[in-house]
């Protein structure tokens, strides 16, 4: 066994999570097993089609019944996939054999009425049990509440609304040149052609359905072994174990060996009988009490056949004969209805005004124009007077320094570094519109002569540091870079004519 | 760090979360905490709980302390990521600017949403004008004869004395609503199949509109035909575009989507696409009041045509200059 | 291996963790769908003895038909993240990311409904259901929501006290994990059966009986505590 390759993914779920499990697990497996019920149901039909004597009501009919005999093929099928394995073509007669075994026989007579037919099957079908185990062993695993019967019953309505929508749209969809489909002999089958065509709807919508409706009951049947038995545990330590005892270096190929090997004896699912027998230290009397005593429990209150099969009201017809309404309340509800009247057509003028109101004051476009914000990128020639201070040149150090009086780092160096942006653009070199701090730099460092920089490196790597890094420079490298700085701007205004 | 340990070094971050976390869920049981409790904490805490979640995954806990750790943090996620939704205020923008702008962004199939609408109504209009017979093909003729007696300007429609029209219009209010955004929802429904459910619902629209008023101006019933539907004309046949051309717009995701995949496209436009048919249904209710309680007024003929004028003015400039201002830019 | 089957999505949220989508199939949709059917039939039984009252009653019937027909899962979605059906099977509705569902995706799968209701009965939806990975209908995917199992019932968990026993070596992460979780959930399984799963792992040393139980109880208890010095 290769629990390794085991192809869903195990762990405890809920009742109705399970069952989406099934329908995910038959989605991914469609194909393969719809092949399978074709394959499956073909011969009996043929049969069926004899046996009826062509009558499409009778053979609908016998197929509808026979059909546990194509979902035990699939469950088989989906028994070994869960595994990784995939049955195929030439392994048919096999998945055939082992998927209707006699004890499928209950299935066909008294149990095909019943509404837990998906889930019941894989423990017949998988476990081999028959016989009193059998049946204790269908006991406990019944307990789980009421979605397999939900999952039959709404499984039925999925077919007959497949099936309706598909007779629907054969009849809309076939151009009206060609003889159109009546649709009431389709449904009620009077024999004539196309009763014929409404029957083999229902088949291919039988077999749409089987393989969701199969693995839904499967999965079920996993949920609940999880939950009651803990499965998922039993194959995780299967495996440690298996990988524990196994010889290294024999891996894949060892492994596909085991698994072949492992194909003619029942599959995996099988649980070793003592899970399934009663334990031996209790009395099957005492189990039963117990069972029923469990059973009787609140928690397994399974009966859940409602009153959900009322016909619904739609109720869209207004009463037939309008009662006699007391005195007064006619004036009174033709005054309520003109209050009414008024009060929506005072509200839409109110709504209607308001809004435009709203508009005129938000809809500007002469004034819009001129005030919308400049989007030009920011330019260096103007950082200092974007500072929002509005200063000379001149001023700088002294604002600088009452910056650094008040702790202000930040703005100190923010606006030494405005201001040797600004000093920057009377030296001459064209630093473009938007440029970033390093795009600068590398301008100044292109243009200007070394000297001539000044402080500009020491001082666009600090600024950077604080700026994206959030680091403060020292107070001396301030007072350092603001001695630089003044230097700088001094030399240049000598120097300058 | 073992289980045991790493449980009981988070405990006390874990247990003000779930504090937090039953206060924010509205729970009974913590109507009692105390007010002062620091909801701002709670984004802090939310992301230890999932750095913690995921370090239990990652060490492999043990899978019911994993799932219990998930639970926390699947509601905490439900509560930290949920919108806050401010009705008046977003009813507000969406309709003085979502909306509108929105339908600018897609004039394209507004305006194939208009011509659906309009070119087949005006074309069965002039034919049923021309030809008596046409409009049965369209039309059963018992459906013709009652709108005949409906709008015959000799006979008066039964429960139109003044002391009834009141509740009689309010009744006539709540068949519109239901009827026109029924409508309206439908076309823009339509869309999903394609673009062909939306066009045929316009289309078709246009078709039995146009042949009733052909019809009745044919038969001289023009003089009440006419000036009953020019107040709500405006709003509704508009409306009515609209959400087709919400619907145009979901087929054009699945004939051309472009580069993105069918799937993606269908959801982008979807969002645009439901914009248009709030607006429209918002169009739909005002064309619902004015039909109910104008249209069947008795205000002279000329007032009705000049206050359906108006409306058109009033739908076009709203519909092409709203939500142009600075603001949204 | 190719990719397991599962009934869960994982979504990546902006912490970086993955978050359990548990994705609701066709089944309990259409039974939650039902049970809305019979909510809104009995809110149409209660509009309509309004029509009672002459035309101004029949006016707000067919308001409040109107409202009922196409608003009504959508105010109960973006107020309780479920109508009063999902609601009673356990469902929510979320946005793909697992967040929950806003007004516009809410409308857009809820207008979209009268495409999966073609031809008769939900028949599109259900095809598209049944197709779609994530059981969407044409309307969830056009929305991009999903519709999730809401509650988990985390039944109570304790790791028994067992004196710890060192783990063998050789035991990957997830047996490790399948030994925790065979303490936690050890106590709601049958003493036969409890026997039986340690059996599996401590046959290969000779253990069996309760002893096997008490062995692999020590192992998770060590997994948990360690030697127990680590505890203190």
């Amino acid at each position: 066994m290769d629990l390794d390759r085991i192809a869903v993914r195990t762990r405890p779920r809920g009742a109705w999570e399970g069952l989406d499990l099934g329908f995910a697990m038959a989605r991914t497996w469609f194909l393969p097993l719809w092949r399978l019920w074709w394959w499956t149901a073909l011969p009996t039909a043929v049969i069926c089609l004899f046996l009826t004597g062509f009558r499409a009501d009778l053979w609908l009919l016998a197929l509808w019944w026979l059909k546990p005999l194509n979902e035990g093929p699939l469950l088989l099928w989906a028994s070994r996939a869960l595994f990784g394995e995939s049955l195929g073509w030439r392994r048919f007669p096999e998945t055939w054999r082992a998927g209707w075994p006699r004890r499928l026989w209950p299935y066909l007579l008294w149990r095909r009425i019943g509404m837990r037919r998906s889930f019941l099957m894989p423990l017949t079908l998988l476990e081999g049990l028959s016989g009193q185990a059998a049946r204790e062993r269908r006991r406990v695993m019944n307990d789980g509440g009421g979605v397999p019967f939900w999952l039959t019953l709404v499984g039925y309505h999925f077919e007959v609304i497949l099936w309706m929508s598909l007779l629907l749209a054969v009849f809309f969809l076939v151009p009206a040149e060609l003889p159109r489909l009546d649709l009431v002999s389709a449904v009620t089958g009077e024999g004539s052609w196309a009763s014929w065509v409404g029957v083999l709807a229902y088949l291919l919508v039988f077999s749409v359905i089987a393989p969701f409706y199969v693995c839904a009951g499967f999965a079920l049947y996993l949920t609940r072994r999880t939950d009651l038995e803990a499965w998922d545990l039993e194959l995780a330590f299967r495996e440690a174990r298996d990988r524990r005892s196994e010889p290294a270096g024999l891996e894949p190929k060892g492994r596909f060996l085991g698994l072949l090997a492992a194909i003619a004896i029942l599959p995996l699912v099988v649980p070793p009988d003592v899970q399934a027998r009663p334990h031996p230290s209790l009395d099957p009397d005492q189990a039963r009490a117990l069972i029923q005593d469990v059973l009787a429990g609140p928690d397994f209150g399974s009966t859940m056949e409602t009153a959900y099969w009322a016909p619904i009201e739609r109720g869209d017809e207004p009463a037939e004969d309008s009662p006699v309404l007391p005195a007064g309340l006619p004036s009174f509800l033709r005054l309520s209805a003109r209050v009414l009247k008024w009060l929506l057509l005072v509200g839409a003028v109110g709504v209607v005004v308001w809004l435009s109101l709203r508009m005129s004051r938000d809809w500007r476009p002469w004034r819009g124009r001129r005030a919308r914000p400049d989007r030009r990128p920011p330019s260096p020639a103007r950082a200092l007077e974007t500072s929002a201070h509005g200063i000379e040149l001149a001023e700088v150090p002294t604002a600088v320094r009452a910056c650094l009086q008040a702790e202000d780092r930040r703005g100190a160096l923010a606006l030494l570094y405005r201001a040797s942006l600004t000093h920057l653009e009377t030296l001459g070199p064209p630093v473009p519109d938007g440029a970033t701090e390093g795009e600068c730099l590398a301008a100044a460092v292109r243009n200007l002569p070394r000297s001539a920089l000044g402080p500009l490196e020491p001082l666009t790597r600090a600024w950077q540091r604080l700026a994206y890094a959030h680091q403060e420079p020292s107070l001396e490298l301030l007072e350092a870079l603001l001695l630089a700085w003044c230097r700088w701007t001094q030399d240049a205004g000598a120097s300058a004519p | 760090m073992r289980q045991e340990r790493f449980e009981a070094e988070q405990a006390p971050p874990w247990d003000e979360y779930q504090r937090l976390l039953a206060r924010l869920e509205g729970r009974p049981s913590a109507r009692g905490a105390p007010s002062g409790m620091d909801l701002g904490g709670f984004p802090r805490l939310y992301r230890q709980l999932c750095a913690d979640y995921a370090l239990a995954r990652g060490r492999g806990y043990s899978p019911g302390l994993i799932a219990d750790l998930h639970d926390l943090v699947r509601r905490g996620h439900r509560r930290l990521y949920q919108r806050r939704s401010r009705p008046f205020a977003s009813a507000l923008v969406f309709a003085t600017d979502t909306f509108p702008r929105t339908l600018r962004r897609h004039a394209r199939l507004f305006w194939m949403g208009l011509g659906l609408l309009f070119l087949p109504m005006i074309a069965m209009g002039l034919a049923v004008h021309a030809d008596p017979e046409i409009i049965y093909s369209l039309i059963d003729s018992a459906q013709v004869a009652e709108l005949e007696s409906q709008y015959d300007p000799a006979g008066r429609k039964p429960g139109r004395e003044t002391d009834r029209q009141a509740d009689t219009d309010f009744a006539m209010f709540g068949f519109y609503i239901m009827n026109n955004i029924g409508i309206g929802f439908r076309g823009f429904a339509g869309g999903l199949l394609f673009g062909l459910g939306s066009a045929l619902i316009l289309v078709f629209n246009g078709l039995s509109i146009g042949a009733v008023a052909g019809h009745l101006t044919r038969l001289d019933h023009g003089g009440t035909f006419w000036p009953f539907v020019s107040g709500h004309g405006p709003y509704e046949l508009t409306a009515i575009a609209i959400s087709g051309a919400a619907g145009l717009l979901l087929g054009q995701a699945l004939l051309a989507p472009g580069n993105r995949t069918r799937l993606a496209a269908l959801r982008l436009n979807a969002r645009d696409a439901v914009i248009l048919v709030g607006g429209a249904a918002g169009m739909l209710v005002l064309a619902a009041v004015v039909e109910a309680f104008w249209s069947a007024g008795p205000a002279p003929a000329a007032i009705k045509y000049g206050v359906g004028a108006v409306g058109w003015v009033l739908v076009a400039l709203y519909l092409g200059l709203a939500g142009r201002g600075a603001r949204g830019s | 291996m190719p990719r397991q089957i599962d009934s869960i999505r994982f979504n990546e949220t902006p912490e970086g963790i993955d978050l359990e989508l548990r994705v609701a199939g066709p089944v309990p949709r259409a039974l939650a769908l039902f049970l809305d059917g019979l909510v809104r039939a009995g809110l149409y039984l209660v509009l309509i003895p309004l029509s009672a009252l002459a035309d101004t009653g029949v006016g707000l019937m067919l308001i409040g038909f109107f409202l009922l027909e196409w608003f009504y899962p959508v105010v109960f979605e973006v107020r309780a993240g479920a109508t009063p059906g999902k609601r009673a099977m356990g469902l929510v509705v979320v946005h793909d990311d697992g967040t929950p569902v806003g007004l516009p995706a809410s409308m857009i799968r809820n207008l979209l409904r009268v495409v999966d209701f073609l031809p008769v009965f939900y028949g599109v939806g259900l095809v598209s259901v049944l197709l779609d990975h994530d059981f969407r209908r044409l309307g969830d995917l056009a929305a991009g929501t999903l519709v999730l199992h809401a509650e988990r019932r985390a039944p109570p968990r304790t790791i028994a006290d067992t004196p710890p026993v060192q783990v063998p070596p050789g035991f990957a992460l997830e047996t490790q994990q399948a030994i925790l979780s065979y303490a936690e959930r050890g106590p709601r399984l049958s003493a036969a059966r409890r026997v039986e799963l340690a059996e599996v792992l401590t046959a290969d040393g000779g253990i069996r009986g309760e002893a096997a139980v008490r062995r692999v109880e020590g192992w998770a208890s060590w997994l948990a505590r360690g030697r127990g010095l680590e505890a203190s």
